[in-house]
């Protein structure tokens, strides 16, 4: 199936079959390794990714789906060499560390600011988390992020 | 982990759809937001030849109020709902349920009509409809049909979809000014399905009240003692009792999450807390 997509800003045209997952596509056919797969069954949101505007769990998605579409991954975030300000804020706090879960975290939250939702607590902060998992922190430094990036 | 092969159809009208459907039957899938439907693929524990994906079809999205009450398109995203201001005021229960359903990722795909056509016992719209006593329009190539959301879940993943149907719309009636509901969950995660839930609606001048308990059973159990537990003062352990019984007629479910008699208890808690809620 052909397949026109917008990636972080730069058309893309691609042949692939209808059963490639949106994940591959990105990994396999456009080398943007920085968003990781981990279960392959929507449960732990590594794989999440802007498209249309919208935080999806791109190995729930098939890469035809995202035909006609915008679509973003974490190689957006920082600009010029430029860390964005919620890198930045994870940075500050240790909010990371394999960093494995790290893309899919910062892609949810890029996508929940910028339509103008935000947690100001640290109830609202872990419900908004509660569909990423992390194993290495304890998800405390990264509630500590969130609140810092007000 | 990754899907079988299939032959992927976007139809851009439900007609359209419903002849591929009709055309490629027990072998074909309907694709609504994907959020159920894509981990059994890529688990190859389902593996349709043809994938029919309903996501080019705008007839079936939105939210309108008409003489039906409210009608809800099958292919209105998680999301719209929950940012939808008439779900909020005319139908507060599904607004209330859509904050326990999965993750904010999982409600920028996930549609009303897949959660139902779906079927997991411990999902909250099925048992939010069956609460509020909807109406499902399905349709196929031989005709459209309403089915009563209390005669629509019929045992695990099981529902009384034909395998030519699809869901066209959901009709709730709006909630008068003054109702009062609540919708209380356990699970092991904030989004993660529930071990047992409970709906309650309380319609306001003595109106009576309508509640479900979920998760517990094969299918969200319809509590059938609620006449006249709104007349008089609220007595906690009055309705602990009350919800105990209720659950008592239920058969649950035991999983690797919780042992049936667990999920009873849970399941008569949740009802007994929905119940106090919309009493006070």
């Amino acid at each position: 199936m052909k397949l026109k997509v917008t990636v972080n800003g730069a058309a893309v045209e691609a042949d692939v079959e209808p059963r490639l997952l949106l994940c591959d596509f990105i990994r396999h056919h456009l080398k943007l390794t920085g968003t990781h797969v981990g279960c392959e069954m929507g449960a732990c949101g590594a794989c999440t990714v802007i498209l249309d505007g919208e935080p999806i769990r791109s190995c729930l998605a098939f890469a035809v789906q995202a035909d006609g579409g915008e679509l973003r991954t974490v190689e957006s975030l920082a600009e010029g060499g430029k860390m964005a300000p919620l890198q930045q804020a994870f940075s500050r706090h240790h909010a990371l560390q394999c960093g494995f879960c790290t893309p899919g975290i910062l892609m949810t939250l890029t996508a929940v600011r910028e339509r103008g939702e935000w947690p100001t607590s640290e109830s609202e902060a872990r419900e908004l988390l509660s569909g990423n998992i992390c194993r290495c922190t304890g998800y405390q430094a990264i509630v500590d992020a969130i609140l810092d990036r007000r | 982990m990754k899907p079988a092969p299939f032959a992927w159809h976007r139809p851009r009208t439900v007609d359209e759809a419903l002849e591929l459907l009709a055309r490629h039957g027990e072998d074909a899938k309907l694709l609504a937001g994907g959020q159920s439907l894509v981990p059994l693929m890529n688990l190859r524990m389902v593996k349709p030849t043809a994938l029919i994906d309903l996501n080019a079809v705008p007839e079936l999205a939105g939210v309108r109020r008409g003489e039906r009450g409210l009608t809800i398109g099958a292919m209105t995203r998680q999301a719209a709902l929950l940012a939808d201001d008439t779900v909020a005021r005319h139908a507060p229960l599904i607004a209330k349920a859509l904050r326990h359903v999965g993750h904010v990722q999982t409600r920028s795909r996930g549609t009303i009509g897949g959660s139902l056509a779906h079927a997991d016992p411990a999902a909250e719209l099925p048992l939010v409809m069956v609460a509020l006593n909807a109406v499902i329009t399905a349709k196929s190539v031989r005709g459209t049909r309403d089915i009563r959301a209390r005669e629509f879940f019929r045992d695990v993943l099981t529902t009384a979809l034909a395998a030519d149907e699809l869901i066209l719309a959901i009709h709730v009636a709006a909630a008068p000014a003054g109702a009062r509901t609540s919708f209380r969950e356990y699970a092991r995660r904030h989004g993660d399905f529930a071990i047992a839930a409970a709906a309650a609606q309380r319609q306001p001048d003595g109106g009576g009240i309508a509640a479900a308990v979920g998760g517990v059973a094969a299918a969200p159990h319809l509590c059938a003692s609620m006449s006249g537990i709104d007349a008089g003062p609220v007595d906690r352990a009055h309705l602990d009792a009350l919800a105990r019984r209720e659950v008592e007629a239920i058969e649950p479910l035991s999983d690797h999450q919780a042992a049936g008699e667990y999920r009873r208890r849970l399941g008569a808690l949740a009802l007994a807390e929905a119940l106090e809620e919309v009493l006070q």
